[in-house]
């Protein structure tokens, strides 16, 4: 017990970096990263009020089937969150080869591995389920017993997906470990999931905002409603937490529950004292498993052999084609998707002159999320930062190259946003309201958007990298560069976007002289103030680059 | 080959020099051992040469190139093989050292060069295979064909035995004599006091960053007889304590 216990400090303590004396600046950048999550958390929980009100004032009544339906939604999410977290934490953790070299039993570590992910699974419930509950109650006018009963029922149904993600997480594992080296496969895998994750999130969250506007449940016909209630009553095991929360057959739903949980618990348990131990064993032996490539001795230029090999260190990572190539191959879906729900939006609350202020914003929006990765592009560098030092290159030109291959992924991607915006917005749906010079001039302002933010991303790299990497050599986790680039960029979009909102509707003037009259113009000064941004960012990251580089020591 | 001038050397998180007033010289076609304790400052010296690290003071030339005003020029005659042997794992042993040749400009006589070091360290069966499931071993074997790939005047070894197993031993000190003999020069650290003597023209010990004691090895063959005695002095190790140790077992288990 006091091994489990130990253990399962030294886990909580590398996952939130105790320990260590934070800075005043790092403080900063945390209470700014907490005002953000706490922006996006009172946003789902406004939509959550939304999509509870809406089903619960509806014309068909579905007040269990909402519980059932609730209930699902988040016992899948915890499934899940759990079996990634238990994978990763379990078989992955750069620290198994050290614990396994420590008189600690296999259960042991398992125990205080997957006591965290427990822990995790039951705050995950708390925020994400317990609102639908909450909502349900307020909607229904329910008494003071019903949110006891549902604080109590949101941790108990963090039990189960919790079993079953750890008698699921050692297959998964295998098959993760199976498809390792098929990079091409795993991008491709990655991109169709996020695809359909975000559209599928989109419609939902598009249902939802024509509920809000119109107050009627125009997401879901009559139908389909019907449709949901009979199935929502048939989502077994989930419908017996329902019957518990709606007070319906409560006993004999404990019990199954119960039992149920009993029983997952127990395979699970069974599992890891007999097989976790030499899995992880067999994992780090898989971990060092790696392809064969027969390649020539060819000789190419020192450009484009870094940047071959950038890429190349990209390509054959999981965690790095995700953040980094799925995001910006799947931005354009995502653009239109996002357009299209602002679009109607603005179109119906202000006017289709609003449309190519939005695109830029959304554009924009995507295209700081694939910059970003460029601050880690000297952190990313890891043990091998040393070879960029004796390297007979200069750092400007490595910094160069590396910006190169980020502005070429970035552009791409802007470059199909452009594209798709152009020809499904330039329609009559849309009151004609975005044509090629619209596109064109939000195409020049986003490339020199992307210059900007990647000079700034790499300019706070540079400032202070992290060389953290685990036994595969990627970095431990996303630096505070990441967080301080996407503020950064979130807000060059949102003011730009609203510059051209509101210009495109109000001419700016100054006593008599009219500065900004029409879009138009709106776009000549926001493409030479992109313009000058881009250069002076450039102008600063070069400037006396060589000299803080040379600086930076691992 | 190689002119260090007073090199001082501070870390910003010490009060104290890691390196202090360090002079060193290397001719052309000269193996140089540098011998210290754990700590004495051999890395930091080795990495101030590389160009890894910025010092504070002194000037460092390699071929007549200061590596901190012409540190591309000075760069393109070194080649380096670091302590703990990092390469950029993701990518196949080929891939890797082509890519290396690519940065120090060799042109196709790459070719011969990498099949010969392939042959020479026996990684026929590894090279085309992705190098994190290398071993120790073989990716110190990887870092030094890539420190070779382009003949570099100067090859700067931190600690180049550590893991290999004794062929490989053996082939690295009959490349460093052979690198030599092409007027090239070799400058390593170690702990191995007889590797040193065997194949050293000169030494130098390093002690709490300061150059103790510079020998001529293969010059004077007192040097190299009393290498062990001279060492445990310059470094103060207690010399009867060590053998003492050895003594007092037997020099058995």
């Amino acid at each position: 017990m006091k091994n489990i216990i130990t253990m399962f400090r030294h886990e909580f303590r590398s996952r939130f970096d105790l320990g260590k004396k934070a800075s005043p600046k790092a403080w900063s950048v945390f209470f700014l990263s907490a005002t953000v999550s706490l922006l996006m958390y009172a946003l789902f929980l406004t939509i959550i009020f939304f999509i509870t009100n809406m089903l619960l004032t509806g014309r068909i009544e579905m007040n269990y089937e909402f519980l059932s339906l609730a209930t699902a939604l988040s016992m899948l999410i915890q499934l899940l969150a759990s079996s990634g977290a238990l994978v990763k934490s379990l078989y992955f953790d750069a620290d198994n080869e050290l614990l396994l070299r420590f008189p600690v039993d296999g259960l042991e570590i398992f125990v205080a591995k997957s006591a965290f992910v427990f822990i995790r699974n039951i705050l995950i419930s708390l925020m994400l389920g317990l609102p639908f509950y909450i909502f349900y109650g307020i909607t229904l006018r329910l008494g003071a017993g019903f949110y006891i009963k549902a604080v109590i029922i949101a941790i108990y149904i963090s039990i189960l997906p919790f079993c079953a993600a750890n008698l699921i997480s050692a297959p998964v594992m295998h098959v993760v470990n199976s498809v390792k080296n098929k990079f091409g496969l795993i991008l491709g895998i990655l991109i169709v999931l996020i695809v359909l994750g975000f559209s599928v999130y989109m419609l939902i969250l598009k249902g939802v905002l024509e509920y809000m506007q119109t107050q009627q449940s125009a997401i879901f016909s009559q139908e389909v409603l019907k449709t949901f209630k009979t199935w929502a009553a048939r989502l077994v095991p989930f419908t017996f937490y329902a019957n518990i929360l709606y007070g319906k057959s409560v006993f004999l739903s404990l019990l199954i529950t119960g039992v149920l949980s009993f029983a997952l618990g127990f395979c699970s348990f069974y599992l890891a004292k007999h097989s976790y131990y030499p899995t992880i064993l067999k994992s780090l032996e898989r971990e060092k498993s790696a392809f064969r490539k027969k390649t020539k001795n060819k000789v190419r230029p020192v450009f484009f052999s870094l940047l071959k090999t950038e890429y190349l260190v990209i390509f054959r990572s999981f965690n790095y084609s995700f953040q980094y190539l799925a995001m910006a191959i799947t931005a354009p879906f995502m653009v239109y998707f996002c357009n299209d729900l602002a679009s109607n939006i603005g179109d119906t609350s202000v006017g289709g002159r609003i449309i190519p202020g939005l695109t830029l914003l959304v554009i924009n929006i995507f295209t700081t999320i694939i910059v970003s990765f460029a601050s880690t592009s000297i952190s990313r560098n890891g043990n091998t930062f040393y070879f960029t030092k004796i390297m007979p290159v200069s750092y400007k030109y490595q910094i160069l190259v590396k910006m190169t291959l980020y502005f070429i992924v970035a552009a791409l991607s802007a470059l199909v946003s452009c594209t798709v915006v152009g020809i499904v917005f330039s329609g009559e749906k849309y009151g004609f309201n975005v044509g090629i010079v619209d596109i064109l001039s939000i195409f020049a302002v986003t490339v020199f958007i992307i210059i900007t933010l990647t000079s700034w991303a790499i300019m706070a790299d540079l400032r202070s990298p992290t060389f953290e990497v685990n036994n595969d050599g990627e970095l431990v986790q996303a630096n505070k560069n990441v967080s301080l680039s996407l503020i950064g960029g979130s807000a060059i979009s949102v003011l730009f976007g609203l510059f051209t909102m509101i210009f495109s509707y109000i001419p700016l003037k100054i006593g008599d002289l009219t500065l900004i009259d029409g879009i138009n113009h709106v776009y000549l000064c926001l493409i030479g103030l992109s313009f000058i941004m881009a250069a002076v960012s450039c102008l600063l990251l070069f400037l006396r680059l060589d000299k803080k580089y040379h600086k930076l020591t691992p | 080959m190689l002119k260090i001038k007073n090199l001082r050397k501070k870390y910003s998180n010490s009060s104290t020099y890691s390196v202090d007033n360090i002079n060193i010289e290397l001719k052309k076609g000269e193996i140089f051992g540098f011998l210290g304790k754990n700590g004495a400052g051999k890395s930091t010296t080795i990495k101030c040469m590389t160009g890894i690290l910025p010092f504070d003071e002194g000037k460092i030339e390699i071929c007549g190139y200061d590596i901190q005003k012409q540190s591309i020029k000075a760069k393109l005659q070194i080649g380096y093989v670091p302590d703990n042997h990092s390469v950029i794992e993701k990518l196949t042993g080929r891939e890797y050292v082509n890519y290396v040749a690519d940065l120090y400009r060799v042109g196709e006589e790459r070719k011969e060069r990498i099949e010969y070091f392939i042959k020479m360290f026996s990684l026929e069966e590894a090279v085309d295979k992705q190098i994190k499931s290398y071993s120790h071993g073989m990716k110190q074997k990887i870092c030094i064909i890539a420190a070779l790939i382009h003949n570099p005047k100067l090859w700067v070894l931190d600690e180049p035995m550590m893991g290999l197993d004794p062929q490989s031993m053996t082939d690295i000190i009959n490349y460093m004599i052979e690198h030599c003999k092409k007027g090239n020069t070799v400058f390593f650290s170690s702990h191995n006091l007889d590797l040193v003597k065997k194949i050293c023209d000169r030494a130098a010990i390093i002690s709490d960053g300061k150059i103790v004691e510079e020998l001529e090895l293969k010059a004077n063959k007192e040097n190299k007889d009393r290498l062990e005695e001279i060492y445990f002095a310059a470094t103060g190790i207690d010399k009867d304590k060590v053998s003492g140790a050895v003594l007092a077992s037997g020099g058995q288990r």
